[in-house]
């Protein structure tokens, strides 16, 4: 059997086609069959994100593929192209013969790509994540942080309590007695920002990303090991404003803006982990480190004016992740995990470690079922 | 690369073998094929290719990853980079 990799275009479309037939029964989701990322023609400048599907060979046939995001990032304190890998799919799934095609694929990713990374992948068990241990990647969970608003609604919707009659009996008891609401309100306590803390401060919604941006961003760059680039440019492809779902708001002190977050609301209608609850995720977030715990605080506040009934995020960077906690948020355990090759994860801690990591669910597709 | 003696590498490919499928005997793993070892799954295989480039220092490239079908097909593909470099060749050891 010999594997090529190439990327999708119009001509393999039917061979695609023939492949998400053969796999149909067992795939979790299927190749595209269409050009979704079309490459610009003649442009002379290159994407600051681009998208490519690429496809695994065997002769006319396809046997797999798997997309490649590719994007500036910074790595070591400089700044790289670093790759993202999606939606890795191979024929190995129904047929054992074909085993060797995610290996092909990841190999090439591996030869081909300096700094190869993926993002998702559920859970530790799942076997993405245990083929990547075992090519020798280094596979971490991104902690994963909430703050419940409204507790009845929570207790009643989230599917967790569902999973045994007990843990349904108890949720409801928790409610009923008002235990449940006086537990959240213990744990989630925080200090009130006086308003010596909040003078200067405030919090503005955005439309449009601002060359404040930029300014931001080379305050923060510097406190990460590992970020994708955070810049103007890309942040207009990584939050598009101009749209219904991602929202977003920047922090100024005085004139100076010293932070911004980005975050998804949704009225989420059965779902699998949420229920009914309406949930705001809050994607993204940066702001020198002097200034992180109040952006954090602020935003928060600003979102849960939303009628959320749950808080959401998922954030590397420790000094997030304490922001987060001193605003109130608890942590539980994460099935939003970190992928990195091995010269990457070396990379990362000749860069400051995995503490200095910033990655979130908006990063990637990491908010696709949000 | 580290240079195995050339009666070495059947006994470390066995090792790599039985490091990724604990379950199988030495003569089993001498048979072993992807289509009849149960566990010789994508997570397996990417282990297996793994172990093996850590226990030769080599890096398996593509025209190598499509033997990774079974023990003696790896076994050929070692056996020729080892001709290729010079050294002599392997003696076969039958297990019985």
């Amino acid at each position: 059997m010999q594997i090529r990799i190439t990327s999708l275009t119009e001509q393999e479309l039917p061979a695609v086609h023939a492949f998400n037939l053969r796999i149909a029964a067992n795939a979790p989701f299927f190749l595209p069959e269409g050009i979704s990322h079309p490459r610009p023609n003649n442009s002379l400048v290159e994407p600051a994100i681009s998208w490519t599907h690429y496809l695994a060979m065997e002769g006319l046939e396809v046997r797999g593929g798997f997309l490649l995001m590719e994007q500036p990032a910074v790595v070591e304190g400089q700044v790289r192209r670093v790759c993202n890998s999606q939606s890795m799919l191979s024929e190995g799934i129904c047929d054992r013969k074909y085993g060797v095609v995610s290996l092909q694929m990841l190999k090439y990713i591996e030869r081909n790509k300096e700094y190869p990374f993926m993002v998702g992948m559920g859970s530790m068990q799942a076997s993405l994540p245990r083929l990547l241990m075992g090519a020798g990647w280094t596979v971490r969970a991104i902690p994963f942080l909430f703050r419940i608003q409204n507790v009845r609604k929570f207790l009643y919707e989230m599917r967790v309590f569902r999973d045994s009659g007990y843990r349904q009996a108890a949720a409801q008891a928790a409610s009923v007695t008002g235990a449940g609401w006086l537990g959240a309100k213990l744990l989630q306590w925080r200090p009130m920002l006086s308003n010596r803390e909040l003078r200067g401060l405030t919090l503005t919604p955005i439309t449009t990303w601002g060359a404040w941006a930029d300014e931001i961003w080379s305050q923060y760059e510097r406190h990460c090991s590992f970020a994708v680039l955070r810049d103007r440019s890309t942040l207009q492809l990584l939050y598009p404003l101009n749209g219904d779902r991602v929202r977003a708001c920047v922090v100024h002190y005085g004139s100076r803006p010293v932070g911004w977050a980005a975050w998804l609301n949704t009225p989420m209608q059965n779902d699998k982990y949420f229920g009914n609850l309406h949930v705001v995720t809050i994607l993204d977030c940066i702001a020198p480190p002097e200034y992180a715990d109040i952006v954090a605080h602020l935003i928060a506040d600003h979102v849960s004016e939303s009628q959320a009934d749950l808080l959401i995020s998922n954030q590397a960077h420790s000094l997030w992740v304490h922001a987060f906690r001193r605003s109130g948020f608890l942590t539980a355990s994460s099935n939003y995990l970190l992928a990195t090759s091995r010269k990457f994860s070396a990379a990362i801690q000749a860069g400051g470690g995995e503490e200095r990591l910033h990655l979130t669910r908006g990063d990637s597709d990491g908010r696709i079922h949000l | 690369m580290n240079e195995p003696q050339a009666n070495d590498i059947p006994a470390k490919l066995t090792r790599c073998f039985s490091a990724v499928f604990p379950e199988l005997s030495v003569q089993q793993i001498a048979s072993a094929r992807l289509e009849t070892v149960e566990r010789w799954d994508s997570v397996a295989g990417v282990t297996l290719a793994t172990a093996i480039e850590e226990e030769f220092g080599i890096e398996l490239d593509s025209p190598a990853l499509e033997q990774l079908v079974s023990f003696r097909s790896i076994l050929d593909y070692l056996t020729g980079l080892n001709a290729a470099r010079g050294l002599p060749p392997i003696e076969t050891i039958e297990h019985a």
